[in-house]
């Protein structure tokens, strides 16, 4: 039997505990994987999963992704490359991914510094339990001593002083530790967010462990988008929160296989697992293998030959899923509430208004005059051209608006080309020319 | 052979009519239940979370569902949680759109309930959240290859309601002194909401709670409170505001911080009625509609602002909050307050200076239009930089207008009335009046300027000719 049949034998079996780690690197398949373990995963059985995945960013399920991600800096787009070598930033070798997963919250970073751990394990009354965190936060305690889960589930480490010995807590108790949970400047660190889903009699919790990600600095640019300002969506936000890496000065250098041992010895203690006659999956390849208690094994790409898997990873990673879902929100470049500083290309009279409904663009508003009649029949003009247009099948707005509208005067051609530059760059992520402010 | 049954009720030839684990069994009867309509609640998530965000529906009206199907996906803090059907039926209403809000223990959706209700299926229906167990029933032996298993023991065993155990250590949640503050007003810091850094409960929040705490025991809130003999007691009906209310009461309350200097006067309207009736009379161009008082006094407005610019301009104090400066706008975009079944709103007409007599009068109509039929757009709703509000279509003399926050001059006009008056020969004559209320920023704006660019407005509105000068 191959490989893929007898994971999923494995994976429907009552066997009570599994343990499983992905040698990918492919958020989409690692996703999938997780998803297929959530639904056909047997019910009372409680799974472990890790994985790392390449540099991404992964959006909650119900987020904007435009709200949420600067999507020039994420794209390379042949024609920004003379902006990006004028900066002194590393420039990210490959394209770094955007994924919406399934599960709630909000946005987070991945490389290959990051640990993901998920935990699929039985309901009670749809309340899904973070308990696990907890056990996360013993294996990490291995390593670094200062880590703790704090009220909202994640997992924090206190960057202050030792305290005084008659204030040390328990040290079986995961919410507290033995140093003070500030310095006066820093706030305690974020080293690992989670989120979860519940779905029937299964839930599931997953999360993230920065360990040592060389990204750290970069991550808050990737994360602020420049469209925000523009954009009013009832969608839910992030919570921002400033992130550390696990390994700092004071600690020794695990790297993320021995983190996720040791995270695996935790899972094997708390529900004091059985694992006779099973090699866990350790720094090499493990086959999967299984005793009564236990089943266990490493994953890879041989399993998308399970149909199911299959056809998740490509829905995950469909332009459609991360921009088309059922949701509302609006782009407008003068919104109601505030004043966003627009680029000084912009043309001052113009004003844009765009209504967008599942990825496509329902309504628009958009005029260059100050006068209201010709602003009205400029609307209609824009309108015509952009009614209904899907914006994930779109190259170019500038393209779109250049060809589409017809005006009269170099000025207003020169305005149409400035508002689909603008354009491009809030919901395309083309990042815009500085030598085009003279055209 | 079916001789597995235990239920003492049911009598070996009887059978349920699905093979659902957990399933009671019920009694074989021929007559179809009634339709009966229900609104199905949205249960407790737990973790004492009062309100999720929709993030899709599975169904639709007239969607049939059996039980256990999924209805929607909901996000409650960080986890989507999958509410699944306890009947089945057919779906009638869903009472939110993705994205809305949804409370808990309120409706989600009506259902059409097809199935017998047990007793303990009613508390998910329109009424309490608390979920009773039926001791009796025990669970069904033969199992739906399948359905999991689990969801079979909501509706047999009695069942405790456990939250998850939420144990916000008092410590890691707040300084030693909070935790003083909790012990000795006896409160447990788990009931608090933090406002501080990563949810930390700070001393403020302490004494908010215990104020809070002792108002909870007042008269309750719930919607319709049932009352045998109600000739003393008040009742009170909770209505949240609408969108529109609550945009009213942010903007009035950000409005209200800036100190006003109210300047009202009555101007002479005889000669601009006679003009008006003149015009709306004999029209001088083919098409030109019936002109109101309105516009001539946005004109007058305008003109007189070329004079004090002051009046039109924007206080910042974003920029720099220790160097508050004025911005001058050369665009005079009058907004006007209307006032529209969904409530206030002030839509504005862009470059009034610009504009003639009749054009405002177009652009009065036209927004009043769109107004009316909830169809104005945001470009019509910004970037106005002064109000008037002409209260006087509705009725009253005196108003003080309330300034828009981010302008520096509202006029606030009252209704025309006749009144009686003296002439230069001392004869009693009748006169046509009107008052003209100016409220302006107090903090930029000086009473002299408003004073003497009201009377330059007095001036256009008595004598008219006054602003034919003017014509470009």
């Amino acid at each position: 039997m191959s490989i893929a049949g007898r994971f999923s034998r494995l994976v429907t079996s009552p066997i009570k505990h599994h343990v499983y780690v992905s040698r990918s690197s492919d958020v989409a398949l690692n996703l999938s994987i997780e998803h297929y373990l959530f639904q056909r995963s047997h019910p009372a059985s409680t799974v472990l999963f890790l994985y790392v995945n390449k540099p991404c960013i992964v959006i909650g399920t119900n987020q904007n992704p435009w709200f949420e991600v600067n999507h020039a800096l994420t794209r390379r787009n042949a024609a920004s490359l003379d902006s990006f070598s004028q900066r002194d930033e590393p420039v990210p070798k490959d394209e770094i991914r955007v994924i919406r997963r399934r599960s709630g919250g909000g946005t987070v970073f991945h490389d290959l510094g990051n640990v993901n751990f998920s935990v699929i394990f039985p309901l009670v009354d749809k309340i899904v339990n973070y308990k696990h965190a907890e056990m996360v936060v013993r294996a990490i305690r291995k390593t670094n001593p200062r880590a703790r889960v704090n009220h909202r589930h994640d997992i924090v480490l206190d960057p202050g002083p030792l305290l005084d010995e008659s204030d040390w807590p328990d040290s079986h108790d995961t919410r507290r530790t033995a140093y003070a949970f500030d310095n006066g400047e820093l706030e305690p660190r974020k080293i690992s967010g989670s989120a979860g889903k519940a779905s029937g009699p299964r839930g599931l919790h997953h999360g993230t462990c920065l360990l040592a990600s060389p990204n750290l600095a970069s991550i808050s640019k990737y994360l602020c988008s420049p469209a925000a300002p523009f954009l009013v969506t009832k969608a839910a936000p992030s919570t921002p929160s400033p992130v550390a890496n696990i390994i700092s000065q004071d600690t020794p250098k695990p790297t993320t296989s021995m983190l996720q041992q040791q995270i695996i010895d935790a899972f094997i203690q708390m529900y004091n697992i059985d694992t006779t006659k099973l090699s866990l999956p350790h720094e090499s390849d493990t086959a999967l293998q299984n005793n009564k208690h236990c089943a266990t094994g490493t994953l890879d790409h041989t399993l998308l030959e399970i149909p199911e898997i299959r056809s998740g990873c490509t829905e995950i990673q469909s332009p459609e899923w991360l921009y088309e879902q059922k949701r509302e929100f609006t782009l407008s470049s003068h919104p109601s509430n505030a004043h966003p500083t627009l680029p000084d290309w912009f043309p001052p009279s113009a004003r844009i208004h765009l209504v967008i409904k599942s990825g496509l663009i329902t309504s628009s508003s958009i005029s260059l005059s100050r006068h209201p009649s010709i602003a009205a029949s400029e609307a209609v003009k824009f309108n015509a051209v952009l009614q209904n247009t899907r914006i994930i099948k779109l190259d170019s707005f500038r393209r779109l608006l250049d060809e589409g509208v017809s005006v009269d005067g170099a000025k207003q051609r020169r305005d149409i080309y400035r508002v689909g530059a603008w354009l491009d760059w809030m919901l395309l992520g083309h990042e815009v020319d500085v030598r085009m402010a003279n055209k | 052979m079916r001789s597995l049954f235990r239920s003492p009720q049911v009598a070996w030839h009887q059978f349920s009519r699905r093979p659902y684990p957990g399933r009671s069994i019920r009694p074989f009867h021929i007559s179809s239940p009634l339709a009966v309509i229900k609104p199905f609640l949205l249960s407790d998530i737990g973790e004492g979370i009062k309100e999720v965000q929709i993030i899709q529906w599975f169904v639709e009206p007239e969607a049939r569902v059996e039980q256990f199907d999924k209805l929607c996906e909901v996000q409650s803090d960080k986890a989507a949680v999958e509410i699944t059907s306890r009947f089945d039926g057919v779906i009638k209403k869903l009472h939110y759109e993705p994205e809305d809000m949804a409370q808990v223990g309120q409706p989600l959706c009506d259902i059409d309930v097809l199935s017998e209700i047990e007793p303990e299926d009613e508390t998910a229906l329109g009424s309490t959240n608390k979920q009773a167990g039926s001791p009796e029933t025990p669970q069904q032996p033969q199992k739906a290859a399948e359905r999991p298993q689990s969801q079979s023991g909501e509706a047999n065993k009695p069942l405790e309601v456990s939250k998850a155990p939420n144990t916000r250590d008092a410590s890691s949640s707040a300084t030693p002194a909070v935790r003083g503050l909790l012990k000795d007003l006896k409160i447990d810091i788990s009931e608090v909401t933090g406002t501080g850094k990563d949810g930390r409960v700070l001393k403020e929040d302490v004494q908010k709670h215990a104020s809070s705490r002792s108002l909870e025991s007042a008269p309750s809130s719930s919607p319709i409170p049932s009352q045998p003999n109600s000739d003393t007691a008040q009742t009170e009906n909770i209505i949240p505001l609408t969108p529109i209310q609550s945009q009213m009461f942010k903007t009035m309350t950000r409005s209200l911080m800036i100190p006003h200097f109210l300047y009202t006067d009555e101007l002479n309207v005889n000669a601009l009625s006679s003009l008006r009736h003149h015009l709306n009379t004999h029209p001088s161009l083919p098409d030109q509609q019936k002109l109101s008082y309105l516009p001539f006094i946005i004109k007058a407005l305008s003109l007189a602002l070329d004079n004090y610019p002051i009046l039109n301009a924007r206080v910042d104090t974003e920029t720099d909050a220790s160097r508050p400066r004025l911005v001058m706008r050369s665009a005079h975009n009058v907004g006007i307050a209307m006032d529209t079944p969904q409530g206030l709103i002030v839509p504005n007409i862009k470059n009034v200076n610009t504009l003639s007599i009749a054009t405002i009068a177009s652009e009065v109509q036209r927004l009043q239009s769109l107004a009316l039929a909830s169809k104005l757009t945001p470009a019509d709703l910004t970037g106005g930089t002064i109000t008037v509000s002409n209260i006087g279509s509705i009725g009253g003399t005196y108003v003080a207008p309330i300034l828009v926050s981010s302008e520096v001059a509202i006029l606030g006009i009252g209704k025309k009335r006749v009144v009686p008056a003296f002439d230069e020969a001392g004869n009693v004559v009748k006169r046509e009046v009107m008052n003209l209320s100016w409220s302006a920023d107090h903090r930029v704006v000086d009473g002299a300027t408003v004073a003497r660019c009201a009377e330059v407005v007095r001036g256009f509105v008595e004598r008219p000719e006054g602003m034919i000068v003017r014509l470009r």
